[in-house]
């Protein structure tokens, strides 16, 4: 049975009147085995586009084909799963009846031969790519549900309107992890998926990359152990919650997400867990008490639903008080990720008023974007933008837009803006 | 010994006949010669409803589950009167939590008591448990000076240095192995005393006074020296302003505590020529009220030590009530009112 830890990481002590109490929960699960292979209690999706731009250049939908079969391997034995081709329209490419196999020597090369037969022809319609990959999980509701989603173009053959609805539909079936390979894709559209379904989104610029990275993705979702983990929160009366996001290791807003499970208290949707941490940064408005008292602002703790069971526990204290040296010390934990989230939202911004031709503004947001991951060692974000930017002085974040950018470039920006560097945590000698 | 009807004892705690000698009562077991504060500390009454919202669900942790409020603990107003011998400790005005401690008691069965022993520990706020540390620090050393009056032990400076042995003892237990940084820790200050003589012991910056009352002769004063390295230097002849600058003025310069080893504690004693009080603080008294005039003439006439610690404590709650405050006051001559 997995295990939950709360850390809980935070300055208690607020000045008198202050309503704000910030927190960072880490939360580490440990001892969960995965799900046993003839339990049948894994189940796995593979999505791959098959739209007629996949033959651009061909070396795309040949990759694919390696990354699926390389991903079908991975796969343990007794694991469910199934291979659904996108074009405008979700086709089952193995098994042959709307229904999910598990894996076994026999089914894993029917499965590989029937991907190496794929064509690349027709549109792309996202939307009803998860529904069949939803009614596919459908019957299998206690299992750990995953999907893997690859795509190359724009969700062109569906309106907006009609894809929220949709992704709003199986929102909380199953968690996906998207790839967009080459640049022309979309990473608004694969942002908004992967979100809602607490997966990962990640740009493949080289159809080369596409095995290694499908086989990384099939392992770790072999790797779950605990399905449909929710956070909960209480929080007292009068107060209310301003956010809830995971920080660590990507950032996502969870607040819109809030699923009341009792007086006070709301469950946030976390997807599946393994031997695994993640950092979230809860952010809480109580009404204030006098200078000395102490309130418990909020109780957090994670739910397994299948076992209705809550686990794991952490206090998030509020201390009014007067002495200044107490209420000034600024949180690191809280400091890092607030800049972290900070970091991700100047980058979107900054890219985005670079493509609209606001040259002040992307410079303006994109040199905050420089000091911030700068100032928190976040190396990886660094290069990525100096390939965008030209930095002049990292500290203070003076840069100016580069004449010439990729689209790989700013795409793989973009699409990495969300994954955050974990704050470094007090060691044993401070 | 005169054993005469007249003379009849019976024990407090069920009434039944007792002989003067006995240390312990036949019928119930109550202790006859030792009258003390409870082991844990005198804490004060917890009431079922929220203190802020009056809501009657409390969690397991303290917590109101209506509004979050923290309720108040046992700690936060700690009150006992021995007669002979009274303490008040409170958790101030700006503290989420009490980390001083008192423990007290007196010896004896008869009109005569032999002796009245005292502890004022107060938790050093940096460290964790500190109330637990304090606590645990003042029980321990009341027992072995407690023993000590008891057996008519003859030496109390002797006493009050294998107190604070037992103190040091009890709180390095408490460390966690691997966390030396956070060590619990706390200071110390007690008081021994018996018709003849006043015997103080101190770790730390929480004091001793000597308070004149009304017919008394020997003159207020203080009769600790803080462990501070202000104190030590103003103690040495430095000019008070001058001491007051240098680096790191008010920090402890000895403390009981894991991190603190085996310390010894600085041991006075006074023998007093005519009533007075004897009042062990924490310095979330001293702060406020410093000077021993200025404590002496703030006790109430005429009244019990109960009311001397309450008004003490008031007082400096009233002044500000930054820190946790603790008074004990030990009338002397120890005499049943």
């Amino acid at each position: 049975m997995t295990a939950f830890q709360l850390d809980v990481y935070q300055n208690e002590y607020l000045p008198e009147g202050a309503r704000e109490v910030n927190a960072i929960v880490t939360v580490s699960a440990t001892g969960g085995e995965p799900a046993p292979a003839t339990g049948d209690q894994a189940a796995e999706v593979i999505i791959v586009d098959c739209s007629g731009s996949m033959h651009v250049p061909p070396t795309k939908l040949k990759a694919a084909k390696a990354a699926t079969a390389a991903a079908i391997d991975t796969l343990r034995d007794g694991v469910l799963f199934a291979v659904v081709a996108g074009t405008d329209t979700a086709r089952l490419i193995y098994p042959t009846r709307t229904q999910l196999v598990p894996a076994t020597p026999t089914t894993r090369a029917e499965a590989k031969a029937a991907v190496s037969g794929l064509r690349a022809n027709g549109g792309t319609a996202i939307g009803s790519w998860l529904l069949l990959a939803d009614s596919l999980f459908a019957g299998r509701p206690t299992a750990m549900r995953h999907a893997i989603l690859l795509t190359d173009g724009q969700n062109m053959h569906e309106t907006p309107r009609q894809f929220a609805r949709t992704l709003k539909a199986v929102t909380g079936h199953f968690v996906c992890d998207c790839r967009g390979v080459g640049t022309d894709w979309e990473v608004r559209e694969l942002r908004e998926i992967a979100t809602a379904l607490l997966g990962t989104v990640d740009i493949v610029a080289e159809p080369a990359g596409l095995e290694a990275d499908f086989r990384a993705m099939a392992t770790a979702a072999m790797g779950k152990a605990v399905a449909d983990v929710s956070l909960r929160l209480w929080t007292p009366q009068g107060a209310s919650v301003k956010f809830v996001k995971q920080v660590e290791p990507t950032l996502t807003d969870l607040t819109g997400r809030r699923v009341e499970s009792g007086p006070r208290s709301g469950d946030y949707p976390t997807g599946s867990w393994g031997t695994e941490s993640r950092d979230y940064h809860v952010c809480i408005e109580v009404n204030p008490a006098g200078v000395g008292d102490k309130m418990l602002a909020g109780r957090v703790s994670m739910v397994v639903p299948s076992t209705n069971e809550v686990v794991g526990k952490g206090q998030i204290l509020a201390i009014w008080t007067d002495d200044t040296v107490l209420s000034t010390k600024i949180s690191p934990e809280v400091a890092h990720y607030t800049g972290q989230a900070e970091l991700a939202a100047v980058i979107q911004e900054g890219l985005e008023a670079r493509k609209s031709g606001d040259v002040e503004r992307a410079t303006a947001k994109l040199g905050r974007a420089v000091a911030l991951a700068t100032e928190s060692g976040h190396t990886d974000t660094t290069r990525l933008l100096a390939r965008v930017v030209d930095i002049e002085n990292p500290a203070t974040g003076t840069v100016r837009l580069k004449r010439n950018v990729t689209a790989v470039d700013e795409m793989t920006l973009d699409t990495r803006s969300t994954v955050t560097k974990r704050v470094g945590k007090k060691t044993a000698e401070d | 010994m005169n054993d005469g009807v007249g003379d009849e004892q019976r024990c407090p705690g069920c009434a039944e006949p007792v002989g003067r000698a006995d240390r312990f009562c036949e019928g119930c077991g109550t202790d006859l010669l030792v009258h003390r504060t409870p082991v844990g500390g005198a804490l004060g009454p917890v009431g079922p409803a929220c203190v802020a919202c009056g809501a009657t669900e409390i969690s397991a942790d303290g917590f109101c589950e209506q509004c979050g409020r923290s309720q108040p603990a046992g700690r936060d107003r700690m009150e006992c009167d021995l007669e002979l011998v009274a303490g008040v400790g409170d958790r101030g005005l700006s503290r989420s939590r009490n980390e001083d401690s008192m423990a007290f008691a007196w010896v004896g069965g008869d009109d005569t008591p032999r002796g009245v022993v005292a502890v004022v520990c107060d938790g050093v706020a940096s460290t964790e448990r500190a109330d637990q540390a304090s606590q645990a620090a003042a029980d321990s050393a009341l027992e072995v000076l407690v023993d000590a009056v008891l057996e008519e032990e003859t030496d109390p400076a002797a006493v009050t240095t294998a107190a604070v042995h037992a103190a040091v003892s009890t709180v390095s237990e408490l460390a966690e192995p691997d966390q030396p940084g956070t060590a619990p820790s706390c200071t110390y200050v007690s008081a021994v005393v018996t018709p003849e003589r006043v015997t103080v012991g101190w770790v730390g910056d929480s004091r001793a006074y000597w308070l004149r009352t009304d017919g008394g002769t020997t003159n207020s004063r203080r009769l600790t020296v803080d462990d501070t390295i202000m104190a030590q230097l103003i103690d040495r002849g430095m000019p008070a302003e001058e001491a007051a600058r240098v680096f790191q003025a008010h920090a402890l310069s000895s403390w009981i505590g894991a991190d603190a080893g085996d310390v010894e504690p600085h041991v006075v004693s006074l023998e007093p020529d005519g009533p007075g009080v004897v009042l062990l603080c924490s310095d979330g008294l001293w702060n406020y009220l410093d000077e021993p005039e200025e404590l002496a003439a703030r006790l109430p006439a005429g009244s019990g030590p109960l009311t001397a610690a309450a008004e003490l404590t008031a007082a400096a709650l009233e002044l500000g009530g930054g820190d946790n405050v603790t008074v004990v006051v030990i009338p002397f001559p120890p005499r049943r009112p």
